[in-house]
């Protein structure tokens, strides 16, 4: 008897791994990869595309019936074409699909009518906001749904365009790459381009920092005539979008942070007026650091620099790289300009656009100084922009690239 | 019509010419026969037992000094066993009489030392013939005297001396003697010394293990002098009465090992052995694992290297291939040319040997799992590439890995069982069918076709053939395992035969448990890695010898 119902019991298991096992097998190539997805507003936002009124028009088969909301948002995504396998013939990687509504969960949903295979996320490259949306709505509510799904993954990369973000998923890489997976490269070697701000701007840095109430920075990208660009940033306080920041700016931000890698410094030659020069920065040392005295919180920079000689413009036979005396000259033409640079992301950012950009400003005055953040935190954004900086750059140059 | 008149004719004037009545007598005179067959052998069977009346009931008879008697009792023993020789002749006046297997003992041999000695005495009438019929009185004086034969041996007992014509030997009996001399002249046909078949090794000797237990012994006794080796001979089977020997090193061998090794071979019941493998189902703890418990070599350096580490070896006469005990994971993974190699090149083969492990159990469930249940994990570049090749395919990932492995057995099968000539053809046939046209055809990816073949590499390159065949088992099960339920499936599989693994024993030791011992670390120096020659100082801790230390100590020489 206790045999019998030791079988029965170890049938009832493997009962259970066959009728409970598979429920979510799906075949690699049953699964629709969605490389890209661009978020617009549904009716308005056109600037660009050859016909504006045709182009991001709600159309009956690209929507669905909401009895409670409007047809607000517009979401495209990218989905990857299995290539046939013929060499050489030249085919788009991608195409786009879209669909309008209120809810992105809802749309996507919907979008499984015009999809023969079920949307799979987990490839996800880069989300494209437009600016259009942005202006309307706060950045939490729009990454909300990709922040909840469990097939997102943390290091998609999230980017605003001024334009259409259709356009931009729509665009094929002459490279022959996947749409999203050219779009999502352009920001890895941000740590080289110190006019893209990349470090943490993907969406599970995002996400976090709208969580903690701190100011996101995200890379701007625009489409003008099959030419992709990535350059400067929007900027948001808390989750509002605010404006743009040129790359420059962006620049003396990495800066100050000490967020580049490595970085090239170009500037007038103090020798040879008119011809310019640039510094190829290999290691730095940079330290932000508030100090409190009294009643006066002040920050100082102390930015130490250590690179190449990378290039100079001009006459060489009249420079010698190897006189210490006209090498030092330079160090103090680049560390003038990394000065300038740093000072006007300080105008930009805190100046006129008063933010406190992924809040490095309050977090290193919570470190260094609780007592006094305690003290200051509810008039932060009051007295952010009236903090005196001081900085200070020194620049080694250690390697001249010449030879005699 | 004549014809016909006169059968007619016949039985009517003798009616017992009748059909019937001459079908009856037929039958009549068949039962008498057969009845009068069946008492003869009732009277053989009386004669026997009256015979043996006085003799043990251990023993079939007694020999008796009439020498016509006894060979009236071997005759019952031997009939109908036509390659029996008896040999009657005359030994200075007294008959004598040489028992032997045709096929089995060296004539020459005979001739040259037993009957040419004998009967020489019997052709000239010398004064020798006295002192030789005072020899012909004790079989003993006979042996020392006479017999130029290497190994003679007194037999008094019925039963030993039957077994020794059944092994080979000759037996000499002479009239008035109650006792009978057993002469070592065995010379049967047997296969010579080759280079083993499936153990090959690069810089190691060629020799390997024939069929014959005592030639068997001797290619390990060659190779050393050491008289702790100690050969124990038993003999198993209930009909075919196998000599097996034990072999072990007495002052190294964990105390109790021996005995519970001849413990468990005496308890074998069986009535015949054929080959080591039948008798490694008696030896083992469980015989429902897949994984070989006992270590099958055919290399006569591997098993005295064994012996020097504490292990013991069986040896069965008519099989080339014979059995160490203990065996666990770290001896099946070790081969001989890890020892020939450097150090460092051996360690590094030893590491990617135990990878090929893993992989031939776990690559084929791990591809099905991650292409349709966890695509998510590949990089974005491999899923799309992946994703392009499999969409020419029209089977679920399960199916395809089930029929490339259904494939590659069938192959494996069919060139094992092939004969020689023809496994090139079907090795070319499979190759093609596979590495070709099934891709071409869009039956199958070649990815996958990748992933099969890296798994039947990696487990062919498992030194131990036993072991390849228990990873090629698991394959399946961790398949099935990996198509229902995912990596959650595999990494259950991973526990199942882990622990399986950990748990298992052979003669005590665990089969794998001894890798994550920290005890038994020190043991690494020579199962993860090869260390060098000079600094493997100690025996494996793992098999418990009784003197750890390698060299200067009581290993048969004298402490300096």
């Amino acid at each position: 008897m206790a045999k019998r119902k030791l079988i029965g019991c170890v049938a009832l298991l493997l009962l259970c791994f066959l009728v409970a096992g598979c429920w979510d097998r799906r075949e690699l190539q049953d699964r629709n990869f969605v490389l890209a997805v661009a978020i617009d507003m549904a009716d308005d936002g056109l600037k660009l595309g050859i016909d504006p009124k045709e182009a991001l028009k709600v159309r009956e088969e690209e929507t669905f019936v909401q009895p409670d909301g409007r047809k607000r948002y517009r979401l495209s995504l990218q989905l990857l074409k299995f290539s046939s396998g013929e060499a050489g013939k030249d085919e788009a990687k991608t195409y786009a699909i879209s669909n309008t509504g209120e809810s992105f969960f809802e749309m996507v949903r919907d979008m499984l009518g015009q999809s023969s295979k079920s949307l799979w996320f987990e490839h996800l490259q880069v989300i494209i906001i437009s600016e259009a949306v942005l202006r309307q709505t706060g950045l939490a509510e729009i990454v909300d749904f990709f922040k909840r799904d469990s097939e997102m993954r943390s290091r998609i990369k999230v980017y605003v365009t001024p334009g259409t973000a259709r356009s931009l998923i729509e665009y094929q890489p002459p490279s022959k790459e996947a749409g999203g997976m050219f779009l999502a490269d352009l920001i890895r070697l941000h740590s080289r381009n110190n006019h893209i701000a990349g470090a943490r701007t993907d969406l599970g840095y995002t996400v976090q920092y709208l969580d903690l109430r701190s100011n996101v920075l995200l890379p701007r990208i625009e489409i003008a005539d099959k030419v992709v660009k990535l350059g400067g940033s929007a900027v948001f306080k808390k989750d509002k979008f605010i404006g743009y920041v040129d790359g420059y700016a962006i620049a003396g931000l990495k800066f100050m942070y000490g967020t580049e890698e490595s970085a090239i410094v170009a500037t007038e030659c103090p020798d040879h007026p008119g011809h310019q020069m640039a510094f190829e920065l290999f290691r730095d040392d940079t330290k932000l650091i508030p100090h409190v005295e009294g009643d006066t919180i002040y920050f100082t920079v102390d930015i130490n620099m250590y690179g190449n000689l990378g290039e100079i413009q001009g006459d060489i036979s009249q420079d010698d790289t190897l006189d210490p005396q006209y090498i030092h000259r330079l160090e103090i033409a680049f560390a003038e300009e990394i000065k300038q640079n740093v000072l006007y992301a300080d105008r930009v950012f805190r100046k006129e656009m008063q933010v406190d950009t992924i809040s490095r400003f309050a977090g290193k005055l919570k470190a260094y100084e609780p007592e006094t953040w305690a003290k200051v935190q509810d008039q932060w954004d009051e007295i952010y922009p009236m903090i005196p900086i001081i900085i200070s750059v020194n620049v080694t140059i250690q390697k001249v690239g010449s030879h005699k | 019509m004549k014809k016909i008149k006169c059968i007619q004719k016949l039985s009517k004037h003798l009616p017992e010419a009748s059909l019937e009545m001459s079908k009856k007598k037929l039958a009549q005179l068949q039962l008498i026969t057969t009845q009068s067959t069946e008492f003869s052998e009732e009277i053989g069977q009386i004669i026997a037992q009256l015979r043996s009346v006085a003799a043990p009931s251990s023993e079939p008879f007694i020999f008796t000094s009439e020498l016509q008697e006894n060979e009236q009792l071997l005759r019952v023993v031997f009939r109908d066993c036509s390659d029996i020789e008896f040999r009657i002749f005359d030994a200075a006046g007294k008959k004598a009489l040489l028992v032997y297997l045709k096929g089995m003992a060296d004539t020459s041999n005979l001739e040259r030392n037993v009957l040419k000695p004998l009967m020489s005495y019997t052709a000239q009438e010398t004064e020798n013939t006295a002192s030789l019929l005072h020899l012909l009185t004790d079989m003993k004086l006979v042996a020392e005297n006479v017999l130029g034969a290497a190994s003679v041996t007194i037999l008094a007992s019925a039963k030993a001396a039957i077994d020794a014509v059944m092994t080979g030997n000759a037996l000499l009996m002479i009239d008035g003697l109650a006792e009978v001399a057993s002469i070592a002249v065995i010379k049967y046909v047997k296969r010579e010394i080759s280079a083993p078949y499936n153990e090959y090794a690069l810089q190691g000797s060629d020799e390997a293990f024939n069929e014959a237990i005592m030639d068997n012994i001797a290619l390990i006794r060659r190779r050393t002098r050491d008289t702790n080796l100690k050969v124990h001979i038993m003999k198993i089977g209930e009909r075919t009465n196998t000599a097996i020997a034990v072999l072990y090193v007495a002052n190294l061998v964990k105390p109790g090992l021996v005995e519970e090794v001849e413990r468990r071979i005496g308890l074998i019941k069986k009535d015949k052995l054929l080959d080591s493998a039948s008798i490694d189902q008696y030896l083992v703890d469980h015989p429902w694992s897949p994984f070989p418990q006992t270590q099958m070599t055919e290399r006569p350096d591997k098993m005295l290297a064994a012996l020097y580490e504490g292990r013991v070896g069986i040896i069965v006469d008519g099989t080339p291939v014979e059995i160490l005990v203990p065996c666990t994971y770290n001896v099946l993974m070790q081969a001989p040319d890890d020892y020939t190699m450097a150090p460092i090149i051996a360690s590094l083969i030893r590491f990617s040997r135990n990878a090929a492990a893993f992989l031939a159990v776990y690559l084929p469930a791990i591809y099905v799992a991650v292409v349709s249940y966890h695509p998510g994990m590949l990089p974005t570049t491999m899923a799309i590439s992946i994703a392009e090749l499999r969409s020419r395919t029209p089977f679920p990932s399960f199916l395809e890995a089930i029929m490339m492995e259904i494939l590659l057995e069938l192959i494996q099968e069919a060139i094992i069982r092939l004969p020689a000539k023809l496994t090139g053809a079907a090795s070319m046939i499979g190759a093609f069918i596979i590495g070709n046209t099934v891709v071409q055809a869009g039956l199958i990816n070649p990815l996958l076709v990748v992933v099969i073949a890296t798994t039947a590499i990696s487990s062919y390159s498992m030194p131990s053939y036993n072991f390849s065949m228990a990873l090629r088992w698991t394959r399946v099960p961790m398949l099935i395992l990996a198509s229902m339920l995912g990596l959650y499936g595999v990494i259950l599989g991973v526990l199942a035969i882990t622990i399986h693994l950990c748990s298992l024993r052979s003669f005590g030791e665990s089969y794998l448990g001894g890798m994550f011992n920290v005890d038994l670390l020190a043991d690494w120096k020579d199962s993860v890695v090869r260390l060098p020659a000079k600094l493997l100082t100690r025996r494996p801790k793992e098999f418990g010898a009784q003197d750890q230390i390698r060299i200067g100590d009581n290993d048969g020489q004298p402490r300096s």
